[in-house]
């Protein structure tokens, strides 16, 4: 079928209780023939027969090609035989959007050929194709012997250790706790229930479903599951409750709460797998992978991660993790990788493990960030290193991460610091043209080392230096004295008072009383002495301000008062 | 007998699974000490703990701490001031800052116990200068059982709380009564010129010239007049100041215009009222 847009289909299951005789109507193609009305060959007019030796089955199916209308006539008769054994059979309706309208082709599901154990005999077969496609019409015999052995076969519930099979599932919905070891625990179970359950279809005998029910609740059980993030959601605190919403509280869940989460596309999918077995595999794979997740997780948290064999430990997870995020999870290894900041171990081996398995334009600033955090762990940037966080921040910006870096004193020498420097700056303006921009992008990528910053700003070119003005020294300074560094206060002081050496315009003369007045408030809270301003406040009352009234004014009044207070030569008596 | 038994027993099992869970709350250096400090006359203190042992405590029922604030120089007074402070627990490395804010009102009372009366200084920036009473302020953490390791005296800090109330006077150049000369005249309140004179300079600075927007706009004075505040004398509840300020001097100078400001060290100079008056001289 042709459409020029992509098919919107959708498979509505309609379950066909079929205890009928062969003499009803089988369920056949909804769609008129596309070649022709006839009914098909002669012998095909007598339609499906009951007698002492057996059935014989008339089918018909259309198709785009031979084959495939050859397959729907196998299909029908399939079917049939279904019917005729009582088993429960489900037809499919496919509906199919086309430019011309919606179009439904009833086609009986592919499930019942599944029970089938022998080949079908075919008596006579006719094909007849022609521009519409094809038509084929089977007749197939089902004799009383085949009837005997197949129907009892289909009613039967025995599989291969039906007990057996039992046994583990429930063994698997018992299991506790959430730990690799757990889940290995369930990794085992599942195996073997494989093996014992092989056998096993998904006919919908009280068995089976209890058998797959049993599943659900074994993966229920160390899941975060819908119910349970409900419960966490309306857990009551005092006359509120924890969390404002279900994203608050999935953002602040814990990490065996994340990587346990119920991942509903792997339900969906365990639901649509037409075996047992098939749907034990895939609980199985999933158990395995959370063993080999909760391995990384286990070995982060672990008390001795601060030693080499914690580390090997760690590394060996690593390894053993498949990369990438999965059943909706994220990416195990850049969960603990927060737990290596304190670690005073060697974790070269863990750096180097990161680079090999990840390239770095593969990264985004959310993994880029602690990387690069782990990078400038011993204080010091290899070319390697620095290497794979600039080429990260060359594919997808992260200043952030080539600025960790940066902040390192330690690059092999001051010049390369320099270099590197000046490498990501000369990058990141090439794609920013107006000077705001530029200035915001210079002012982004300086390091908190106040000697750094001092030293970089006199090798900026000229248009940039103003970047590194009063207003970035003060958000620096603020921030230092929030985290109550006051050291760093100490440092960054004489700096900002160096940004008022450039204030000549009566726009920097009218704000600078004020500016000393932060300056002093900021230095007591140092326990500094504010840096001295003495010639910029006499170049600003001889210089843009002289023609104002001193004590008019209230900038030159302020500014006044310091001169008299310093006793600066500007106001000495004549 | 035998459900006191079994009672005992229950407790005895269940004592060292206390005992462990409260080892479990492990107090780790959360690298930042607790810091005191002033900040625009409030008073702030910072405490810092680790959010994990902060997550512990809490599940065992201790969700907030206490803060006392000890104002005057006995560090065994009771509280003038105290708040509770909530804990909030997390996984994250950084320590968790609890923060508290103790405002003037508090501390410079004007009577009672917390009254200020500890030795007077001069604090302000230039030109805004006030005499104060330092006021030492001490906080306390108190905190005990799992919460102990919080528990935390600081040293006293001292909050500069204004000793002399509001100027009470003036202090002005006005024509003498001859109509030539000029005068500088002054009249404080008793009390409040006697706190603000403490360590206290005042000067009359003048400044001559040829208009109006010479004297208003000069910064460097032509006339120095010092040590002003020694020639005040007592008159009844009030100080007073009577100094001319002859026209021969002032003309010497050659400037027919003069404008005059008062300015010192500490609050005196605030008895100048902070403007400059202007004069034209009729010099022959």
């Amino acid at each position: 079928m042709t459409s020029l847009r992509a098919p919107l289909v959708a498979w509505l299951l309609v379950v066909a209780a079929c205890a009928s005789a062969p003499a009803d109507k089988p369920a056949g193609t909804a769609r008129p023939a596309p070649m022709s009305a006839s009914g098909g060959p002669a012998w095909a007019q007598t339609g499906d027969q009951a007698g002492a030796d057996g059935n014989i089955f008339v089918c018909r199916g259309e198709g785009a090609t031979e084959e495939a209308a050859l397959a729907a006539a196998h299909a029908i008769c399939n079917d049939k035989v279904c019917k005729l054994c009582g088993v429960e059979v489900e037809s499919v309706v496919q509906t199919t959007e086309t430019l011309k309208g919606v179009s439904m082709q009833r086609k009986v599901v592919e499930r019942c050929r599944r029970f089938r154990k022998g080949e079908p005999k075919v008596r006579q077969k006719s094909t007849d194709c022609g521009p519409q496609g094809c038509v084929t019409w089977l007749s197939v015999a089902f004799s009383k012997d085949d009837e005997k052995s197949e129907c009892s076969a289909y009613a039967s519930e025995h599989f291969a250790d039906p007990a057996e099979c039992q046994r583990l599932i429930d063994a698997f919905r018992a299991t506790k706790e959430r730990t690799a070891a757990s889940f290995r625990q369930r990794t085992q179970l599942l195996d073997d229930a494989m093996a014992a359950c092989k056998d096993i279809d998904v006919r919908p005998t009280p068995l089976v479903d209890a058998l797959h029910e049993k599943l659900y609740a074994g993966m229920d059980a160390f899941e975060f599951t819908p119910d349970r993030q409900q419960a966490r959601l309306e857990e009551p605190f005092f006359d509120t409750t924890w969390y404002h919403s279900r994203e608050e509280m999935m953002r602040e869940r814990r990490a065996a709460d994340a990587y346990l989460t119920t991942y509903a596309p792997l339900r969906q999918q365990i639901r649509e797998t037409p075996t047992l077995v098939d749907r034990i595999k895939l609980a199985r794979d999933y158990v395995y992978n959370r063993a080999l997740v909760f391995d990384v997780i286990e070995a982060a948290v672990s008390d001795n991660l601060d030693s080499s064999a914690g580390i090997a430990r760690l590394l060996a997870a690593l390894r053993a993790a498949p990369p990438g995020a999965q059943y909706g999870s994220l990416d195990v290894h850049f969960a603990g990788l927060y737990s290596l900041e304190k670690v005073r171990a060697d974790i070269g081996g863990i750096t180097q493990f990161y680079r090999q398995a990840y390239s770095p334009e593969s990264l985004t600033w959310e993994k880029g960030i602690p990387l690069a955090n782990l990078f400038a762990k011993d204080h010091k940037i290899d070319e390697v290193e620095w290497k794979y966080i600039f080429d990260l921040h060359k594919k997808n910006h992260c200043p952030v991460c080539v600025l960790e870096l940066l902040e390192t004193a330690d690059h092999g020498g001051a010049k390369i610091r320099d270099a590197r420097f000046f490498a990501v700056l000369d990058h990141d303006l090439s794609k920013t043209r107006r000077p705001e921009d530029r200035k915001r992008t210079v002012a982004e990528l300086i390091p908190r080392d106040p000697q750094f910053t001092l030293h970089i700003r006199t090798l900026l070119p000229k248009d940039l230096q103003p970047a590194l003005d009063w207003d970035f020294f003060v958000r620096r300074l603020d921030e230092a004295e929030e985290a109550d560094d006051l050291a760093m206060v100490r440092q960054i002081l004489p700096l900002l008072g160096a940004t008022l050496a450039a204030t000549e315009n009566a726009g920097g003369c009218n704000g600078l009383a004020d500016r000393l007045g932060l300056l002093s408030k900021k230095a007591a809270l140092a326990g500094a002495a504010p840096p001295s301003v003495d010639d910029q406040i006499c170049a600003c009352l001889t210089g843009p301000m002289a023609k104002e009234g001193t004590r008019n004014l209230v900038n030159k009044s302020e500014l006044y008062d310091y001169a008299l207070g310093r006793r600066l030569p500007c106001v000495q008596s004549k | 007998m035998r459900a006191i038994k079994i009672g005992f027993l229950g407790l005895m099992l269940l004592a060292p699974a206390l005992a462990r869970a409260a080892d479990r709350c492990a107090w780790t250096d959360p690298g930042k000490k607790p810091r005191l400090f002033i900040d625009d006359r409030v008073v702030v203190f910072r405490d810092y703990y680790p959010p994990e042992w902060a997550a512990c405590v809490i599940g065992q029922g201790n969700k907030d701490f206490e803060i006392q604030w000890i104002v005057g120089a006995d560090p065994q007074a009771p509280a003038a001031e105290t708040e509770k402070v909530h804990l909030y627990g997390g996984k994250d490395d950084a320590p968790r800052k609890a923060e508290v804010k103790l405002f003037p009102n508090h501390i410079c009372e004007d009577e009672g116990p917390r009254r200020p009366s500890g030795k007077p200084v001069t604090t302000g920036m230039p030109g805004k200068e006030y005499v104060a009473q330092l006021v030492a302020v001490r906080v306390r953490v108190v905190a005990s059982g799992a919460l102990a390791p919080l528990a935390y005296t600081s040293p006293p800090i001292e909050v500069p709380c204004r000793a002399c109330g509001s100027a009470s006077g003036s202090l002005e150049v006005n024509p003498d009564r001859n109509e030539k000369d000029l005068v500088l005249e002054g009249e404080a309140d008793r009390a409040w010129f006697e706190c603000a004179s403490r360590g206290a300079t005042l000067a009359l600075l003048g400044f001559g010239g040829q208009s109006s927007a010479d004297v208003t706009t000069a910064i460097r004075p032509d006339l120095t007049l010092g040590g002003l505040e020694k020639e005040f004398s007592r008159k009844g509840d009030k100080y007073v100041l009577h100094k001319p300020l002859p026209l021969a001097r002032l003309c010497a100078h050659g400037a027919k215009v003069w404008s005059f400001e008062t300015w010192g060290r500490g609050e005196l100079m605030h008895l100048g009222g902070g403007g400059r008056s202007i004069h034209e001289l009729r010099c022959k």
